[in-house]
């Protein structure tokens, strides 16, 4: 199956990826991009998208456990926000 | 009766507060309005710049949920959230909050309470562009307390 991953923020920066598509098997979860990107990302990127201040969120929405993913879900890695 | 509005142009705050009123017809008693600017220094470093992103759709959402917080907790006839983004320079307008309501203190609660979840809770990435160094700005212990101090 196929899943958008997306970076913002300074890890958009530092991964030098806006967007990227990757295939996973069926019935991947949510921990599973991680490990499809080791091979893509340098080791500076990897250690700050598995920051503790990063949230993924699938589909718009902020994972709080392990999600298994569909096909064409988008999965985003965000850094700390703040508006104002 | 809620609105959010993510966008790189600058908005007016005549134009809105005549929008509102009019929502408001003649129920609204009171419009409180607060316009965040760009400070062209933190600490001791000069900021010539501020560059703002958001994830569109889940900006709007979260923006969305702050104003039904409010809308829950306060009696409030309208709340309006315009937020910026792109690059903008010391002195321009980033954020509007406008609140209309039958009675001023439930406008001025819940504008400042917009305001303060608007630090922790927007989708939003701030970078500082100074003239030695840019730095993406994070939210402070305080917004954080801030914040906190709303929940009920």
């Amino acid at each position: 199956m196929r899943i958008t991953v997306r970076f913002f923020a300074s890890l958009r920066e530092i991964t030098a990826i806006d967007s990227i598509e990757i295939d996973l098997p069926h019935g991947s979860g949510s921990g599973d991009v991680m490990l499809a990107l080791r091979d893509d990302l340098d080791p500076d990127a990897l250690a700050a998208i598995e920051g503790d201040q990063v949230k993924v969120a699938v589909n718009q929405v902020i994972l709080r456990t392990e999600q298994n993913l569909n096909d064409g879900d988008e999965v985003a890695f965000l850094p700390p926000i703040t508006g104002g | 009766m809620i609105e959010v509005r993510v966008q790189e142009v600058d908005f007016s705050i005549d134009a809105e507060w005549s929008k509102c009123r009019m929502r408001m017809a003649g129920d609204g008693g009171a419009i409180v309005a607060f316009a965040g600017l760009v400070r062209d220094r933190f600490e001791d470093r000069e900021i010539q710049g501020l560059q703002l992103e958001h994830y569109p759709g889940m900006t709007e959402t979260s923006m969305k949920k702050i104003g039904e917080y409010a809308v829950k907790k306060w009696s409030l006839l309208d709340v309006l959230i315009i937020h910026r983004v792109g690059l903008l320079k010391p002195s321009d307008q980033i954020v509007l909050v406008m609140v209309g309501s039958g009675h001023r203190p439930d406008a001025f609660a819940a504008c400042e309470c917009i305001m303060d979840f608007l630090k922790t809770e927007a989708v939003f990435w701030k970078k500082e562009q100074g003239t030695e160094q840019s730095r993406w700005v994070e939210s402070t212990q305080n917004d954080r307390d801030r914040r906190t101090n709303w929940e009920f």
